[in-house]
């Protein structure tokens, strides 16, 4: 508890500092926004958990803890902007960057990136086709290869 | 090792069976075949690096959709969340939960009208100082009321005078009643209150001569609290003897 009541503080802090402090009109406001600094606080604990789980999938215990330093050293290698910036850069359409993006930055799966992104896919078929196709193309770009290293 | 009955599944069929979506025929193939397997695993491996550099690179912090939701963002920064906010599921969840968590902690930032009230803490003044006038303000109350024996105490703030005097009650031997007199206010409107070990053990209106009568007492420590809407005088800590 008192974790989150710390970091609720001083986000609270740094948002009363200079300039900051003009945004709020009342002590109802203040009060409202250290409410919000709260569930922030709680938030971004959630999304670290929530990051921590965001798996490697389980068929290969064995595998894990290499395939985890190399995504350690992936991560570094390569701020996840640029990476998104250089992925991007391979997508032939806007089906294929909204598959790639609904699959790796929202961790959707082909049937839910289908009912999310409305119009844009026919079927839960066509998700998978498309999803297969730019995976296959990646894996043999050297770009890619090169900064997801083990790539295999 | 090549698979066990080519051709080999193809990798739209190991991403669904990965999903959990796969149909009999491949959840058998793959319960037998150790070179489909393999690829499915070199599959994840890739897949769960991508979403482990990419799972939400471009979402908002959870204080930036905070505030957002208040208003409190430049126009510009505030177009692009909520045009990301469109597209982004996990984003538009942790805003819906943000907006239910403030909707209902709401009541708490409402002032209440007993909030507004101004509140004084009523000092004890002897028969003299009350004679020559209002004392300080802002004052503890010191000691308690006592008996009819020692006569009434006068207490003072903001200009009001509260004369007491505890009474033993001729009709209830044992119990006593307090007497008071306000002046110095108008007192239309107002209540008197004893409080014992932070429970309120009576209340009476004062009328409109500022008299008021507290019956069925016993001794012992009270605080008393008297006023209306606007403002309330305190006495702590009265100690009732008689």
């Amino acid at each position: 508890m008192d974790y989150f009541l710390n970091r609720a503080f001083e986000r609270l802090w740094s948002a009363l500092e200079s300039a900051k402090f003009e945004r709020f009109s009342n002590l109802s406001s203040i009060l409202r926004y250290l409410q919000m600094c709260v569930h922030s606080a709680i938030m971004d604990h959630l999304r670290r958990k929530e990051h921590d789980h965001v798996p490697l999938e389980e068929h290969d215990a064995s595998l894990a803890s290499q395939s985890a330093s190399i995504e350690r050293q992936a991560i570094r290698r390569v701020t996840r902007d640029e990476l998104w910036v250089l992925l991007e850069s391979k997508m032939r359409d806007e089906k294929e960057r909204v598959c790639i993006y609904a699959s790796f930055a929202l961790s959707l799966k082909p049937r839910q990136v289908l009912e999310h992104f409305d119009g844009v896919f026919a079927s839960v078929d066509e998700v998978y086709g498309v999803k297969q196709n730019v995976i296959a193309r990646l894996r043999r770009d050297p770009d890619i290869a090169e900064r997801m290293l083990g790539d295999d | 090792m090549p698979c066990i009955s080519p051709p080999e599944l193809p990798e739209g069929a190991l991403l669904r069976f990965l999903d959990g979506e796969a149909d009999e025929r491949v959840e058998q193939h793959m319960r037998t075949c150790e070179h489909c397997l393999e690829r499915a695993r070199s599959l994840a491996r890739l897949q769960g690096r991508l979403r482990a550099s990419l799972y939400r690179f471009d979402c908002p912090s959870s204080s930036d959709l905070g505030e957002y939701h208040l208003g409190m963002l430049p126009s510009a920064e505030s177009k692009a969340i909520r045009a990301h906010i469109q597209l982004c599921p996990h984003c538009a969840q942790e805003l819906a939960v943000l907006e239910s968590y403030l909707e209902a902690l709401r009541p708490d930032l409402e002032i209440r009208a007993g909030e507004r009230v101004r509140v004084w803490i009523a000092r004890l003044m002897s028969g003299s100082q009350a004679a020559k006038g209002p004392g300080p303000q802002f004052a503890p109350a010191l000691a308690g009321v006592r008996g009819a024996a020692a006569g009434p105490l006068i207490y003072m703030a903001e200009g009001v005078q509260i004369a007491m005097e505890v009474v033993e009650d001729a009709e209830q031997p044992g119990r006593g009643q307090l007497l008071g007199l306000v002046t110095g206010v108008e007192t239309k409107g107002w209540t008197v209150q004893l409080w014992r070990l932070d429970e309120r053990v009576a209340e009476t209106p004062i009328d409109d001569a500022g008299n008021f009568t507290i019956q069925d007492l016993i001794s012992g420590e009270y605080s008393l609290i008297m006023g209306d809407s606007e403002r309330e005088i305190h006495i702590p800590e009265l100690k009732m003897e008689w």
